[in-house]
């Protein structure tokens, strides 16, 4: 549950193969663009519905732990200037790094949610939206990598051995903190696709 | 006898040097300063003499009337703004100044007026104060910013002393920001407090250099360029959409568009020949607030042959052309 998360850095260990010629990656940063943007417009509510199902505290107004981390998610949060200076791998590599983990932490979260509000079909079936379009993503980064002739690391598993003596407290919190990253995320996956929009023109 | 004579002279001129010293540089070398409220009574004592010395009061440097004593007190009620000055009370044979306060008549301050605004967003955002209503007196803010639960510097800025500015720390975490502001003078204190996300202070500055210009051969066409406001840190990643209004000048009602990209926008509707106003405003595309409007740009469309401009309707006078000296005429070519 506490194992450290992979930094988006380490993927620099990757040797850098020739792929090919690169195609012009617009098109697919374009799909990304808009897929991105059309997911931003439902992170807030997947947020609010998730915290209303969990009761207190969770449910209380204004509720926030903004320090609560998990330890197998990358954060979103990064300095303007680190974020800035990140070359397109680093970027993409980051971006794939934090969906892959976020589809594979929103499906934990949906079969705790099962368990733990199964009489909530709205949560749950927000929660299988938001997995499946953080999946799509994934598609989309990768067309890109693709494109830009950069290497696509492989997926692994980022769970890890999760403790299944998880209290409902624990599978709560853990929730929060999915929920909360994969709107991080997308903010930031929408400046990042953004910036390669900028970049590479159509 | 000679000799005894000096010494006496000495001795007397010297104690009389020491009476016109000790007279001159009395026990109040430097006015006591003192605070009091607006509409107050105040009684101002003079010094540490009896009250019923004889004394004489002077407000920079003009006599006040006796019947404002209380014996060697002077009481002043309902002080007013020109009320402040320097108040001298004096021994009324000899003279001599007993005792000097320099009064000050103001507030103390109401709640203080709070606000914050980032312009250069991603890299920061600033902070302004101001009291709603003027106390009279010096004031002394202090500032303290948190994001969450860590400290943050806000740094003065260089030239207007009711702003600070704060460098942001993190993008894409919904971590608050508390900025809390205190200000006290010498009659009381007050305070405030704002508590805010990042993204919901973004407000840009205006486009600039708005142009607009009338399309050749195109009497119905204004082409409208524009920059983004070089404020703006990175536009490239963080784009802003533009809203652009414009009317003719002899019109209320304004056309809007709204542009996601580009920095340029041609009008296709344009009365022919009216004179047109056009202002631009810019939104991050994502977060916050639009800036307010750019400075009006002004043009009229094309039109076929050059006559004064205006925004009235023009009486058709073909035959009477308003020759400039040195400006050709062109009806001779249509």
């Amino acid at each position: 549950f506490l194992l450290p998360a992979p930094l988006c850095l380490l993927t620099l260990l990757l040797p850098p193969l020739g792929l090919g010629a690169p195609m012009s990656p617009a098109e697919p940063i374009s799909q990304a663009y808009s897929l991105a943007l059309y997911m931003q417009k439902n992170t807030s509510t997947l947020l609010q519905t998730y915290l209303q199902c969990q009761g207190s505290p969770f449910s209380d107004p204004g509720f926030s732990a903004p320090e609560l981390q998990l330890g197998s998610l990358p954060p979103a949060a990064v300095s303007f200037k680190t974020w800035h200076a990140l070359n397109d791998r680093e970027r993409l590599s980051c971006a794939q790094g934090a969906f892959l983990a976020l589809t594979q932490h929103l499906q934990l979260v949906g079969d705790d949610q099962s368990d733990l509000n199964p009489g909530s079909p709205i949560l749950l079936a927000q929660l299988g939206a938001a997995r499946l379009r953080a999946q799509g993503l994934l598609g989309n980064i990768a067309a890109i990598m693709t494109a830009l002739g950069l290497p696509i690391p492989p997926e692994e598993d980022t769970l890890g051995l999760v403790p299944f003596g998880a209290s409902a407290f624990e599978r709560k919190c853990r929730g929060y903190v999915v929920t909360r990253e994969y709107g991080h995320w997308t903010d930031r996956a929408v400046r990042d696709l953004a910036l390669l929009k900028a970049k590479y023109p159509g | 006898m000679a000799a005894p004579v000096p010494w006496a002279c000495c001795a007397v001129l010297a104690a009389a040097a020491a009476v016109v010293y000790a007279q001159r540089h009395g026990p109040q070398e430097t006015p006591h300063v003192q605070y009091e409220r607006l509409g107050s009574d105040v009684t101002l004592p003079c010094g540490t003499a009896n009250w019923d010395a004889a004394v004489t009061w002077r407000v920079n440097g003009t006599d006040l009337a006796p019947d404002l004593l209380n014996g060697s007190q002077l009481v002043l009620r309902g002080l007013e703004l020109g009320h402040s000055g320097v108040y001298a009370c004096f021994h009324r044979d000899s003279w001599h100044l007993r005792h000097q306060v320099l009064l000050n008549v103001g507030l103390p301050p109401r709640e203080p007026v709070l606000s914050c605004r980032s312009n250069t967003y991603p890299k920061g955002f600033y902070c302004s104060w101001h009291l709603p209503t003027p106390t009279y007196i010096p004031n002394t803010f202090n500032v303290t910013v948190l994001h969450g639960s860590k400290i943050m510097v806000c740094e003065k800025d260089p030239a207007l002393k009711n702003r600070c500015h704060i460098r942001y720390m993190h993008l894409f975490s919904t971590v608050k920001y508390k900025v809390s502001i205190s200000v006290s003078n010498a009659l009381g204190h007050n305070a405030t407090a704002i508590t805010f996300d990042e993204f919901t202070i973004v407000k840009p500055d205006p486009p600039e250099n708005v142009v607009a210009r009338p399309v050749p051969s195109n009497p119905r066409r204004l082409e409208v360029t524009w920059q983004t406001p070089s404020t703006w840190p990175d536009p490239e990643s963080f784009p802003l959409k533009f809203f652009l209004r414009y009317r003719p000048l002899i019109l209320d009602q304004w056309q809007h568009v709204e542009l996601s990209d580009g920095t340029a926008h041609t009008i296709t509707d344009a009365y022919a020949g009216k004179e047109y106003i056009i202002q631009v405003a810019a939104k991050d595309n994502e977060i916050g607030t639009w800036s307010d409007w750019s400075v009006a740009a002004h043009a009229t469309p094309w039109t076929e042959e050059p006559r004064h401009l205006t925004t009235e309707a023009q009486a058709p006078d073909h035959d009477q052309h308003h020759q400039l000296p040195g400006t050709p005429t062109h009806h001779e070519d249509l």
